[in-house]
This record gives structure tokens, C-alpha cells and sequence, in this order.
């Protein structure tokens, strides 16, 4: 289970492989609403896009490492205004 | 169902510019048709129309000429003279029913005005469409506009000393009648699929012939503007130049996304704040306030459906070097 922070890291670390996995937007949630406990790392995939997101990310090294599961969510691009 | 003539009739006696006279109308009518006239000097009064006859709370099926009001109040409350006649005659002697309903009151869904200048209404450079007026700021003794610098930079692709225009030009704002400023500052954007951007921010200063037409008042804040850092779960509000007064529930502070930038291509952000979708096209440059505290938290700038996205005004002010001010 990760903590918040361990999400965020987790996050800011995957942030660009994330992308080139195909995310167009990457978000940190309560895993509750995904039936997972603790929080998760959130995908956002465009509709129709090909992408080949990972279902967890390691952040750390050594006895340091932790897993953060990633969900996946579709929704378009953001847009200006 | 069309509307029948004698209702059509009443109604443009009502609200026509020419008061009906008693040579065409006769006497009593026309005295008649006076009287209702003189009721939108009832500012609780703010419309009028026709529509299905509601009793007890059901349509009657019948069409009625109809006054909506802000607030309805008991008829002892109402000056005698004041009051709606439940029943009046159309010219040629018919009966038209006439029914009160109560709709607030109305706000047009665009905050856009000429004078004065103040927080949530439309601005925008020359060449673009529309945005928002996020807060008057000062740097030094010079008054400034915020916004986004898609608003008011052309993402950076403008020059500095380009008009700004009050109201933004989709609101019919032109140079020179609506211009109000001129861009003084933006910051540029970084291209690419990596997260380096942290801001769509610009100020522009107001011409020395606005300055006395200044109003500071912001939503949700009080005389003294201080900020306040994001935090999750938290409940904003904003004021918008096209979606008005909303209010919207923080999810997610350190957002990175990637967004599309007309001629600039794709940019990246990171140190976002994302919260439940509480913005419109056009809303872009408002300002973002903590609602249980009355300080500032944010500078909107995008959407999807479902979510809006601010960056956190810490940033803004960082970037840009402003002072929020109340006079």
C-alpha cells in the first residue's frame, strides 16, 4: 500500500515514461475508488489512443524501493479555457 | 401549440416603447394597460412572457400572461396598486388569465462589461477571442491586469505593448474604443512532452486613463487579498467571464498533463492543481479562492470534461513579481 507521498514521488519519477507509455496526463488518487487501499498513480489515456501503461511503478533502490499500483483513466486531452 | 392572437396583443402592450393611447385602444383599456406598464417599476419584477397557467403546483393548460419576479411575496406584503390583476381583458374583450412566478434574478451568462475594470470579467489581447480578468495587481505604483498569457500574450506569441481590450474581442471588445492596457509581461512556454512548464501567466499595465475606473472586489475575498498553498479536498470557488460564480472541490496538487498550444504545439506542465470541472471555454485567467478562507489559491487556465486545472498562485506571483492589491 502507498502513502500519498510515496505516490507523488512515485509520480514525479515516471512522469515522462508514463507519457511514453501513452499517458497524456498523470494524477495521484485514493486508490478506494479503484478497489485499491492506499493511493495510486493515475494514467489519463486519450479514447481510441494505443498505449501500453504499466499496472505499477517502482520509485527508490535497495531497501528503499516501493511499488505504486497505476490505474488507468479515459478522458480526451486537456483543452485551453 | 401557437400562441393565441389576443395573448400576442396584451404582451406588446405591455412592453412596447409607445404607451397604448386611448384614441386607438379606448379609454378604459388603455388605463388598464397603463397600470400593468407601471408595475415593472416593481423591481422585483423581472420579466415577463407567457406560458401554461400553474395551479396548485400543476400546468392548467392554459396560456396566461405571465410575470416573473424575483421573490414572491404574500399579498399583504404588496402596495394595493402594486399588485398583478388576476385576470385582464385583451382589446377585443377576451379574457387573459395572468400568473406569477418567481425565477430569481436573471444574470447574463457572459461577465462582460466595459466599465469598470475588475476580477471575472471578459478581457483579452486584441487578436484572440476572450478570457478572464483573474485580479487588479499592482507592481510598484503601476496597475496591472492578470491572466493567462494565452489570454493576453497569445501563449507568447505577442508582442509586448500590444492592447489588451476590455471586453475581450469576442465580447466585441475593439481597438482603440475597448483598449484598456497594453501587454507588459508574460512568461514563455516550453515545447515538448516534458513537464518544465509551471505557468500560463501575463500581466498587463493599465493605461493611465483607466486607473479611476478601477473596481478590486474579487469573489470570495475579503478587503485584503493573501494567498494560501493547495491542498487536497479543499473547496474553491471562482468568477468567471463566461461560466460566472462556481465553486469546485481540489483533487490532486502536483498534476502533470500534456496540452496543446495553438501555433506553440504540445506543452507540459507539472506542479498542477487539478479539481472537479467547475470552468467553461472563456473562463480561463480566473482566479482561483480558498472558500472557507477568502484567499487566493490558483489562476485557472484549462479543462476536460470532468476536471479544470489551475496553476497554484504561488507560482504565478513568482514568476510575474506582483503585488495583489484593494486599492
Amino acid at each position: 500500500m502507498a502513502t500519498e507521498e510515496q505516490a507523488n514521488r512515485a509520480r514525479r519519477a515516471q512522469a515522462d515514461s508514463l507519457v511514453r507509455h501513452g499517458a497524456h496526463a498523470i494524477g495521484v488518487e485514493e486508490g478506494g475508488s479503484y478497489g485499491k487501499p492506499g493511493f495510486v498513480v493515475v494514467a489519463w489515456v486519450a479514447p481510441d489512443s494505443d498505449h501500453d501503461i504499466p499496472d505499477r511503478v517502482t520509485c527508490g533502490s535497495g531497501s528503499e524501493a516501493f511499488e505504486v499500483p497505476v490505474m488507468t483513466k479515459t478522458k480526451p486531452r486537456f483543452t485551453l479555457g | 401549440m401557437r400562441t393565441p392572437k389576443h395573448l400576442l396583443t396584451s404582451l406588446n402592450l405591455i412592453i412596447r416603447d409607445n404607451e397604448p393611447r386611448a384614441r386607438t385602444l379606448g379609454r378604459t383599456p388603455a388605463t388598464h394597460y397603463h397600470r400593468l406598464r407601471e408595475t415593472f417599476e416593481d423591481k422585483n419584477i423581472v420579466g415577463i412572457g407567457i406560458s401554461d397557467k400553474i395551479t396548485e403546483k400543476r400546468g392548467t393548460g392554459t396560456l396566461c400572461l405571465t410575470f416573473y419576479v424575483e421573490k414572491k411575496l404574500s399579498k399583504r406584503k404588496m402596495k394595493v396598486g402594486k399588485l398583478v390583476p388576476p385576470v385582464v381583458a385583451a382589446p377585443d374583450g377576451t379574457a387573459v388569465f395572468t400568473d406569477i412566478k418567481q425565477i430569481g434574478r436573471p444574470r447574463l451568462q457572459a461577465n462582460v462589461h466595459r466599465s469598470p475594470l475588475q476580477s471575472g470579467y471578459s478581457v483579452g489581447h486584441f487578436k484572440t477571442t476572450a478570457g478572464t480578468v483573474a485580479a487588479i495587481v499592482k507592481r510598484g505604483k503601476k496597475f496591472f491586469i492578470l491572466s493567462n498569457s494565452h489570454i493576453l500574450a497569445l501563449s507568447g506569441k505577442a508582442n509586448v505593448g500590444d492592447p489588451i481590450v476590455y471586453p475581450g474581442p469576442s465580447d466585441g471588445g475593439q481597438v482603440p474604443q475597448a483598449q484598456v492596457g497594453t501587454l507588459t509581461k508574460f512568461i514563455p512556454l516550453q515545447p515538448g512532452d516534458t513537464f518544465v512548464n509551471h505557468v500560463d501567466a501575463a500581466l498587463a499595465e493599465i493605461d493611465q486613463a483607466h486607473v479611476n475606473d478601477l473596481d478590486f472586489e474579487i469573489l470570495g475575498v475579503g478587503k485584503a487579498v493573501s494567498v494560501i498553498e493547495p491542498s487536497r479536498g479543499m473547496k474553491v470557488i471562482k468568477r468567471g467571464r463566461t461560466s460566472g460564480d462556481t465553486e469546485s472541490t481540489i483533487r490532486d496538487t502536483d498534476f502533470h498533463f500534456l496540452i496543446d498550444y495553438p501555433g506553440i504545439g504540445q506543452v507540459g506542465f507539472a506542479q498542477q492543481v487539478q479539481c472537479d470541472s467547475f470552468t467553461s471555454g472563456g473562463d480561463s485567467g480566473s482566479l482561483v479562492v480558498d472558500k472557507a478562507s477568502g484567499k487566493a489559491v490558483g489562476l485557472h487556465f484549462c479543462s476536460v470534461e470532468g476536471a479544470s486545472v489551475f496553476n497554484p498562485i504561488g507560482a504565478v506571483i513568482k514568476a510575474l513579481n506582483f503585488d495583489f492589491t484593494s486599492s
